[in-house]
């Protein structure tokens, strides 16, 4: 992963840091500032107490001020800190509920705009990368970028202050803290970038061991630990990762206990511990030009300078954090959406014939190409069976018939027209599809099959279309029906399908469309199935496809021999092409490989090999 | 009630002595080494913040010679330079252990695991109370201890403060009694409203992360872009954050009440109300000394921070060891059974299924209903039937993966349950549905170990030849570590990830280099092609000669070939006999091979 790794200048980072408070500014323009102004307020009142009311009650208490007096001073003192405590905690609570709300709505803005992306830059893997990570680092990002611009605006204003002090009493002290900041400033940076990449380093190693560990409590790992010897080479791999952690930790170890041993003599012993108080007793006691109290107070001031300096240092690591998460969310603004939002001609023909002319396809990066020089014309309401070996490249077929990427050679056109001429949508809208990785999502079963907000089907031809795809047994189990929970990812009575109940719900989803669009493809839409609901699969796929083109791709040959056409793929080419009979007569891959399949179908076998 | 709340007060602070108990056997030398450095560098600071302040003080006060305030300052800066010294090689070396640490404790937890009985593994509440806690369960102990360093450290800190205040004026101690009380009452408050805004929140925080997910994860790219599901996914986002919001608000106006009371009380009595006493005190007494009194308002102040501090971190320490359970209740598991009196024979024989039934745990309907199966030692068995009829589960049974709940399972004539696990495992050779490959080099996924010399590693080769994986490995050879290439890209870049037929063949080659007496495939050609499919059965069956094998199919060509096939129904065995025997029946099984076969028929 290249995480972190990468670097962005100051001013980019400033600009990005803004660009994030503008955009929750844009949801609530006072969130960021209110925070700023009581972080600002609480600082400056504990700063104030701190200092200018320590040294006036220390000098009343030293000279002959009467007690009233001084009680009052105190009172003073209390009100202060209380007002700044009150400020501080109402606006602070507010600030994070609001901030939750903020993030949720960026969040979504966020994803719909994912959704938009051309699906081939999922397949850049730097991008995709940082994609994920922004996505990851949102929920802690958006907020952080309000709370450490508050913190840095807070305890500079807190600076001011107590440097003012310094200045007004005595400029030499002020040399002190600032010393420290800049030693800090130095060696501090040198220990978070060792600590990151110790990090990062530890990360990489960490994936190995929390791997290797996990799996032996995995439930689904059970079965093979349980039943294989393979739990001692990952045993292995786990002390290995161990192993690999300690040396990590001994080169960076090394450095960083050095580099905080001089931060610490330097910064907290010689400056603070050392220099400040000897230099106001000296001032104190020698010079006799300062009085208890402003010891007192400038102790305390050159201890606030130092701290609130250090506090500096640790929010601009946060922001520059922030810097480098707005730095990939940014990079959505320039993601491509060639494919997804292109707008051309709406209306997409009812029938037309699909035709695929001289197509070739490689994948971005890649070295071969995935499809060759593919041909081939479908006529609307053909039914076109494609077959080949795993790896062929049928799945990418299918994918760029849906225009989830564009050809890189030749074109696929639809009633004549070049399909990248549709409005994307529009073009799709006339596909249905049943993927090989279908996916079931966490929602409602009648979500799952119309699979979108306000469909315009019923609950009963939600509950045909699962009848269609053989579900119906299943479902009268459901006690909640169509509203039953899928997965149990929020809901402990949720459902979980098995394999081949998952297949049909998602075979469900292009009943549930009736034959209404044009093209149905369907990517081994049986493959977990048994061989009954195989059957009841293909006859009602048969029977309900009305005049819609149907392509699918299957490996049961027998589901293939009676469609109109059947291509053979091989290596991303088409080898062979025609119906059974005259693949069979053909005498080639195609045979072979029906012949393998039907060898123990065959009603005598020893005739058939 | 009252005995209740004790008994978990008891529980929790044995989750405390438990989990230090644990690292104590891990690493002795950093569990002592945490507690004296934390003591060691907070005690210096009482005299720094504490002693050195008065001592200052009171020489400006009293003019005293710079010269001996000058040698005491730069006494205690080096000493100060020795705990900085101490401070950084605990930095280094629990850098260095804490790997010590998580290894001692995982290498307990993976030890256990082997022992845990299959069957835990599947039920909902393994998953949810151990793995997906048990990782953050041993982080949490470790920062327990870190929470425990810093009270003992905080305290002693308090009490080492409170002797030099109880010199200047012991009557001054009465003023950190009120920080003690306000920390413990509303850490406690505050605490138990964090907990529960969490608590509230877990639900929605989870649709949140799965929004997420969806989003991102490739898998769902390809519908999202053409199914509206999307708009679904959204929508379940802005319910969850809205209902965060929600929770936030009611919980956080609380926090920020009782927060403020804490802090503004904490200034008055802890800060507000010593001042005053000490203004009173100095201003009623004439000749008194300002200059100590003024150290000890800072003293107070440093007390009660700390005792606040202490109070925080013990409740802290708690709240981690409330995480430890899972850990523990893990590691204190004891199987049912540990002692297994009968050897497993040399080579397993007959398998003897009488009057078996099976019920998963919680369920109310029994899943295998009174089932009589006998296999002899070589035979080539089927079970075939609808998804959902009971043939996995038949064969989990057989492999001992559960127990069964009526009747009996006996292999080679012996009860199976007598037959220790591990031994008896030994002797089968399993590709299942679900099979799994392991983030480890590919010679390690097919033989199940490491290949010690060159006839293993030629095994793992031929293996992977019989299973029809021979073209993808010459490729590796090509572009990669050939048997040595790291299969998946969980934690190496240059790992490689196969298809989905690519590792079912894997999974079979296991079989074929393991060379077992028994060979159980549940479904294992589901994803591979025709081709693949054939030259596999045909190997299978080569490797197979003189051992028993069990397999489950849909496809009903590879039952063809079994000496006997099983067809189950809801649980029961309904039809039974050769394909041949079966066909003539005309029940079932004829019906569905019928219709399978019917489009493989020569017209």
């Amino acid at each position: 992963m290249t995480e972190n790794k990468e670097k962005i200048s100051i001013g980019r980072t400033i600009q990005n840091v803004g660009y994030v408070l503008g955009l929750i500014a844009r949801k609530d323009k006072w969130i960021v500032i209110s925070y700023m102004l009581a972080y600002t307020v609480f600082i400056l009142g504990n700063v104030a107490y701190d200092t200018i009311m320590i040294k006036r009650v220390i000098d009343q208490l030293t000279d002959s001020t009467p007690l009233s007096e001084i009680l009052v001073t105190i009172g003073l003192m209390f009100g202060l800190l209380a007002v700044s405590i009150f400020v501080m905690n109402k606006v602070e609570n507010a600030v994070i509920t609001k901030a939750v709300g903020i993030t949720g709505e960026i969040q979504r803005e966020f994803y719909a705009k994912s959704a938009r992306m051309d699906l081939s830059s999922y397949d850049d893997p730097k991008f995709y990368d940082s994609f994920v990570l922004a996505a990851q680092e949102s929920d802690t990002m958006i907020p952080g970028a309000v709370e450490n611009s508050a913190l840095l605006i807070g305890n500079a204003a807190g600076i001011l202050l107590s440097g003012g002090l310094i200045f007004t009493i005595n400029p030499i002290i002020a040399i002190f803290p600032v010393a420290g900041f800049l030693i800090n400033i130095v060696t501090r940076f040198a220990i978070t970038k060792l600590e990151n990449d110790f990090d990062l380093d530890k990360k990489k190693i960490n994936r190995k061991s929390d791997y290797s560990r996990r799996v032996f409590y995995q439930p689904e790992y059970a079965k093979e630990i349980k039943l294989t010897g393979i739990a001692k080479p990952l045993k292995i791999q786990f002390e290995e990762s161990i192993e690999e952690e300690r040396q990590a930790a001994r080169k960076y170890g090394v450095k960083i206990a050095w580099l905080s041993l001089c931060n610490w003599v330097f910064v907290f012993t010689f400056l603070s511990y050392f220099c400040v108080p000897a230099a106001l007793a000296y001032m104190a006691i020698v010079k006799k030009t300062i009085r208890l109290g402003d010891v007192a107070s400038m102790e305390n001031a050159a201890n606030a300078v130092r701290e609130l300096l250090d506090g500096i240092n640790y929010i601009l690591v946060e922001l520059q954090r922030v810097g480098l998460f707005a730095e990939r969310f940014r990079r959505f603004e320039e993601a491509e959406e060639n494919i997804e939002t292109a707008v051309g001609i709406d209306d997409v023909p009812r029938h037309g014939v699909l035709e695929i002319k001289n197509m070739s396809y490689k994948y971005d990066g890649a070295e071969n190409y995935a499809l060759k020089n593919i041909n081939m014309t479908v006529k609307a309401g053909e039914h076109i069976a494609i077959v080949g070996e795993n790896g062929a490249g049928k799945t990418t077929l299918i994918k760029l018939l849906m225009r989830l990427f564009d050809v890189t050679e030749g074109e696929i056109t639809f009633g004549g027209r070049d399909i990248r001429e549709f409005t994307t949508s529009a073009y799709r809208n006339r596909i249905s599809a049943v993927f090989q990785d279908y996916q079931m999502y966490a929602t409602s079963l009648a979500n799952n099959v119309a699979m979108e907000k306000n469909s315009p089907y019923t609950e009963e031809d939600i509950t045909k279309a699962l009848g269609r795809a053989d579900f119906t047994a299943r479902l009268g189990k459901m006690k909640k029906g169509l509203e039953t929970e899928i997965m149990r990812e929020f809901d402990e009575e949720g459902t979980l399908l098995s394999g081949g109940e998952a297949q049909k719900v998602a075979v469900a989803r292009m009943f549930l469309k009736n034959g209404a669009p044009a093209i149905s493809i369907l990517d081994e839409p049986s493959s977990a199935l048994d061989p009954v609901a195989e059957y009841t699969l293909n006859t009602n796929m048969m029977a309900n496809a009305g005049d819609s083109t149907i392509i699918f791709i299957s490996h049961r040959l027998s589901t293939t021999r009676d469609a109109d056409r059947i291509y053979m793929f091989a290596h991303g080419e088409i080898v062979e092409q025609g119906t059974h009979e005259e693949l069979m007569a053909l005498n080639g891959e195609y045979r072979n490989m029906f012949e393998k399949q039907a060898h123990y179908y065959k009603n005598n076998i020893e005739e058939a090999v | 009630m009252i005995k209740e709340k004790e008994k978990g007060k008891i529980k929790e602070r044995n989750n405390i002595m438990y989990m230090m108990g644990l690292l104590w056997k891990a690493d002795k030398k950093i569990v002592i080494f945490s507690f004296y450095k934390q003591i060691a560098e907070q005690a210096f600071s009482v005299i720094f913040t504490v002693y050195l302040t008065q001592y200052i003080f009171t020489c400006i006060e009293q003019q005293s010679p710079f010269e001996e305030l000058m040698k005491l300052i730069i006494a205690l800066c080096l000493v100060h330079v020795v705990v900085h010294i101490v401070s950084a090689v605990w930095n280094y070396q629990l850098k260095r252990r804490q790997p010590i640490i998580y290894k001692h404790i995982y290498e307990q937890v993976i030890e256990k695991s082997l022992t845990i009985e299959y069957k835990r593994f599947e039920q909902p509440d393994f998953y949810d109370r151990f793995t997906r806690a048990l990782s953050e369960s041993v982080d949490r102990g470790f920062q327990m201890m870190l929470a425990l360093v810093y009270f003992a450290a905080d305290v002693i800190t308090a009490v080492l403060a409170s002797f030099v205040v109880v010199n200047v004026d012991p009557f001054l101690l009465v003023f950190v009694v009120p920080s003690v009380v306000i920390s413990f009452i509303f850490g406690k408050i505050l605490g138990e409203l964090y907990y529960k805004l969490d608590f509230d929140a877990t639900r929605d925080n989870r649709v949140g992360a799965y929004v997420k997910r969806v989003f991102y994860e490739k898998k769902y790219a390809g519908e999202l872009r053409l199914f509206g599901i999307k708009s679904i996914m959204l929508d379940r986002q802005k319910q969850a954050y809205d209902n965060l919001v929600d929770i936030n608000r009611k919980y956080r106006r609380k926090i920020a009440g009782y927060n403020c009371l804490r802090w503004v009380l904490y200034c008055l009595l802890s800060l507000g109300v010593p001042l005053g006493y000490i203004a009173f005190t100095v201003k009623t007494n004439r000749g008194i000394s300002v200059a100590p009194y003024l150290a000890m308002a800072i003293a107070i102040d440093f007390i009660s921070g700390h005792i606040s501090e202490a109070i925080d971190k013990g409740i802290e320490a708690n709240k981690h060891s409330l995480y430890v359970k899972n850990l523990r209740s893990f590691l204190e598991y004891t199987p049912e059974r540990s002692e297994y009196n009968t050897p497993v024979p040399e080579t397993l024989g007959d398998i003897d299924i009488e009057n078996v039934s099976f019920r998963y745990e919680g369920e109310s309907g029994n899943t295998l209903n009174n089932l009589n199966i006998h296999i002899k030692k070589g035979e080539r068995v089927a079970f075939v039937g609808h998804n959902g009829a009971g043939k996995t589960t038949l064969v989990k049974l057989i492999m001992g993966l559960y127990d069964v709940s009526e009747g009996e399972i006996r292999v080679s004539g012996k009860d199976i349950s007598d037959y220790a696990p591990e031994e008896y495992h030994r002797h089968f050779g399993t590709v299942f549905q679900d099979f799994q490959v392991f983030a480890l080099p590919l010679a390690q996924n097919v033989l199940m170990k490491q290949p010690e010399n060159e006839a293993e590693r030629q095994l793992v080769e031929d293996s992977l030849i019989k299973a029809q994986f021979g073209d993808k490995l010459q490729k590796l050879k090509e572009t990669h570590k050939g048997i040595d290439t790291l299969l998946t890209k969980e934690f190496d870049k240059e790992g490689v990830i196969l298809s989905g037929g690519e590792t079912q063949k894997i999974a079979i080659a296991r079989v074929f280099a393991k060379n077992p007496d028994i060979v159980i495939l549940d479904e294992p050609s589901s994803a591979l092609d025709p081709v693949a499919e054939f030259n596999m059965y045909e190997n299978m069956m080569k490797l197979a000669e003189d051992k028993t094998v069990i397999f489950i199919s849909h496809r009903l060509s590879s039952a063809r070939v079994a000496d006997r096939i099983y067809m189950l129904e809801n649980g029961a065995v309904i039809e039974e006999g050769t394909h041949d025997s079966l066909m003539e029946l005309g029940g079932k099984y004829a019906a569905m091979f019928t219709l399978q076969s019917q489009n493989y028929q020569e017209n």
